[in-house]
């Protein structure tokens, strides 16, 4: 069953000339863990933004076509009612903390009392993911005095608590060291496998090859949508778009310009460590 | 310095802590239409006096007094300026050098106000110091007040030392590219002009995007809200309550007969 | 040669008893290009706030350009040592590009003709010369990122220190910092501060490790990344390049880039017929 479904989607900022996102067509299946790739402005942000309807709510507009999340068609239903199936992690954490509570299990609780959830399943949502999390040390603490890292989690378990069917994360590692980067992967590979559907916007091409089920590639319009190996290994394309592949890939394709090997091109760091491996023996 | 003049929740073990946050709101909101209605600034100045038993009571007094301290010279100022230009003048007091004129019903009306001021400062100050944010949220909605007057109290509270912190941040930028910052009144005030773009263009986009992350988290929801944290209004609050507006009566009743 | 900035025995407090910084020694000499790396929080930024005197060492002392920074004025300090904010949108403020660029240079006294010609070799130098006119508002995250370096290279320090200057890029703002770096080595010393090891592993003549407000290294990138004991303890990890190599057999441990790496193969490859 497609749980997201855009059809013939554009839409321009007002006081802008161009479209940011034209003719969208997409439908993502429940439980696929997606990676949305683009160049800086080919409206990844607008994209993530329209499926929790903040786009066309909450920015002044034109939209064409139509979004369907969950069955609920986003242009005639309100924020309040999508945020209940979508959650949705703004790139800095820092935005997404409300401050409408003082410490992490307040901020946690903020969207279940305006789900209404009652006082005692409340407080076991709340030490629930501050277990799934490990900041259970850290519950009492200011939200804005954790690091970088522990924010982010933060952020995202904010939303996460609320059960929703769809994650979406918008650059969710762009300030964090590698070992925060490596953990907030591990978090969202964990949820994966609880059946939540994932949108995640990133460059981080290392993690999307090992994890993604498909990946979108944005510019302004979809330029295209398959596997990882097909994206991720269409080195002209990606250069086109301003990206590059990983040297993983890099290292694989020498290998065959060398006629060392005749596979395909690798993506995952395991894939090339064994084609290497074999080149070797 | 300024960070001094930050007030926030203090968790102390105190009597005035446990009572409920509707309570204390109430004895706020009186004590600042008393200041209103009460007939000059000795009878405010006498509602002052109330802060000493419940600050001590509450283990905050030093703290309700500390930023007040800080702002020492606005009420100097305030004494200067009404004194002197009061615009409803009549009643001389004495002539000054420079053809200057200090005027008495000027000093009377900065005592008025100041003294209002003052008060209104001392209890919201204990207010804040002794009130937990997210109590006074669950308090006030059972209540029946709406989710967002206790929402906006909180966040501006939190926004200050944001907005303080992101200030810093903006001057060390400039200073790192040349700006002096010391020196005499009008240089430093010019120095301060690059400053104010980026301030003002991050605290707009900052309330847009917390804006964005309350609807992300249905806070425009239709259905009854819950609350975290359990407040209840005990017996011992409705005396309180009962008490205070009683005492507030008497006191105005006090102030326009004697 | 006196070193451009000498760090002796500094340690730093934030608020008493919670120490950023302990008791760290630091030199940079002129043309190195040397990369800060370690986790959030370890300190990075707040050792080079020392270097143009935004934070003063509450045991040690600072000493720039053989001067010690004790009663020198950060505007003072910014002629020797600039520091390029994370975030540009902290310091832009001016309505055209080429203006918020002459900012700085005009606080330490540039005027007229040698005043434009800084600017634009500045924004030259970062690619955005034909954007000088623009709006900053208008350019992307990228751009101002670029804009807020150039603002810095215009003044002209000795030292130019960079705070994360490829967070939120995308690949072509990557190879643009890169390129920028490489240009820059010939005329400045240059700190950056990053969490992209392929970065600095490329662009990096010496890599200092901090952890905790600690210097854990100090050397050689080649080093660096075989360190794998000391990586763990500071939560980093090496390029995947290097990670690669040292889980093969037969590599070398050492390999910071694509082409090291199959010099190598084909090394192993040779000896093996």
């Amino acid at each position: 069953m497609d749980i997201i479904t855009y059809k013939n989607f554009s839409w321009r900022y007002s006081g802008y000339k161009g479209w940011t996102l034209h003719n969208i067509n997409l439908s993502i299946k429940k439980g696929e863990f997606i990676g949305i790739i683009g160049k800086i402005g080919s409206g990844r942000t607008t994209f993530c933004s329209s499926m929790l309807g903040l786009i066309p709510h909450f920015y002044p507009g034109t939209m064409q076509g139509e979004i369907i999340i969950n069955g609920l068609n986003v242009k005639k239903s309100k924020i309040a009612d999508l945020s209940k199936c979508v959650g949705l992690a703004f790139q800095s954490p820092a935005n997404q903390l409300t401050g409408a509570g003082t410490t992490v299990e307040e901020e946690l609780a903020f969207g279940l009392q305006n789900l209404g959830v009652p006082y005692e399943e409340m407080h076991k949502r709340v030490d629930d993911m501050l277990n799934l999390i490990g900041l259970e040390k850290f519950r009492k603490r200011s939200p804005f005095e954790l690091s970088g890292g522990q924010q982010q989690k933060v952020a995202i378990a904010s939303v996460l608590i609320m059960n929703p069917n769809i994650l979406v994360l918008d650059e969710p590692t762009s300030q964090l060291d590698p070992l925060g980067t490596e953990q907030v992967f591990d978090l969202i590979k964990k949820l994966s496998k609880t059946g939540i559907t994932i949108m995640i916007s990133t460059n981080n091409v290392d993690y999307l090859s090992r994890f993604a089920d498909r990946i979108i590639l944005f510019d302004n319009k979809i330029v295209k949508i398959d596997t990882p190996k097909k994206i991720l290994t269409d080195i002209n394309l990606l250069k086109k778009h301003s990206l590059t592949h990983s040297n993983i890939t890099e290292v694989s394709l020498r290998l065959k310009k060398m006629n060392l090997s005749k596979k395909e091109l690798a993506i995952d760091f395991a894939e090339l460590k064994k084609e290497i491996e074999e080149i070797m023996k | 310095m300024a960070s001094n003049i930050l007030l926030s929740y203090v968790h102390k073990d105190s009597y005035f802590h446990k009572i409920d946050p509707s309570t204390k709101l109430l004895i706020t909101v009186l004590v600042i239409l008393l200041t209103f209605i009460l007939k000059n600034y000795i009878h405010i100045m006498i509602l002052l006096l109330f802060i000493f038993p419940i600050g001590i009571k509450s283990k905050v007094l030093r703290m309700v007094f500390r930023p007040v301290s800080q702002l020492f010279l606005i009420f100097i100022l305030l004494f200067i300026i009404q004194g002197l230009f009061y615009p409803l003048a009549t009643d001389k007091l004495m002539d000054l050098p420079f053809g200057f004129t200090l005027w008495k019903d000027g000093l009377i009306n900065a005592a008025n106000v100041g003294s209002r001021l003052l008060v209104m400062m001392v209890f919201g100050f204990w207010f804040v110091l002794t009130t937990h944010p997210g109590d006074l949220v669950s308090s006030l909605r059972k209540i029946g007040l709406p989710n967002a007057l206790g929402y906006i109290m909180i966040t501006t509270l939190q926004m200050i030392p944001r907005i303080q912190s992101q200030m810093k941040t903006i001057i060390d930028a400039q200073k790192s590219r040349g700006l002096e910052t010391t020196g005499n009144l009008i240089k430093k005030f010019k120095s301060y002009l690059p400053l104010l773009g980026p301030l003002f263009m991050g605290s707009v986009q900052q309330a847009v995007e917390k804006s964005m992350a309350l609807e992300a988290r249905a806070f425009s929801s239709d259905c009854p809200k819950t609350n975290y944290r359990k407040t209840t209004i005990h017996l011992k609050d409705k005396i309180i309550m009962i008490c205070a507006v009683a005492l507030s009566i008497i006191g105005v009743i006090l102030s326009w007969t004697l | 040669m006196t070193p451009i900035i000498s760090a002796k025995k500094i340690c730093f407090e934030y608020f008493k008893g919670i120490k950023v910084l302990k008791n760290i020694n630091f030199e940079i000499n002129k043309g190195e290009v040397v990369a800060i790396i370690g986790q959030n929080g370890s300190g990075k930024t707040t050792l080079v706030k020392h270097f143009n005197g935004l934070l003063s060492p509450t045991k040690g002392e600072i000493i720039v350009k053989g001067e010690p920074t004790l009663n020198k004025t950060v505007a003072q300090l910014s002629r020797i040592s600039g520091y390029v904010f994370q975030n540009p949108d902290d310091q832009i403020f001016n309505s055209v590009v080429e203006k918020e660029v002459a900012f700085g240079p005009s606080n330490i006294g540039l005027k007229g003709k040698e005043l434009k010609d800084r600017v634009n070799n500045a924004l030259n130098l970062v690619g955005l010369f034909e954007k000088r006119k623009m709006h900053p508002l208008d350019l992307d995250l990228n751009q101002k990122k670029l804009v807020a370096i150039a603002s810095m290279i215009a003044m002209k320090p000795d030292l130019l220190m960079l705070d994360e200057p490829t967070t939120g890029q995308d690949h072509a703002g990557l190879i643009r910092v890169e390129n920028l770096i490489n240009e820059l080595r010939k005329d400045y010393t240059v700190i950056i501060i990053s969490h992209d090891m392929n970065l600095v592993s490329r662009v990096a003549s010496r890599i200092v490790m901090m952890c905790e407000g600690e210097i854990l290294f100090d050397g050689e990138p080649k080093k660096a990344f075989t360190k794998n004991a000391l990586l763990k303890k500071t939560y980093l990890k090496p390029p995947v390049i290097t990670e690669l190599a040292q889980s093969l057999k037969g590599f070398k441990k050492d390999i910071l880039t694509v082409d090291e790496f199959m010099e190598d193969l084909m090394r192993i490859k040779k000896k093996k017929k």
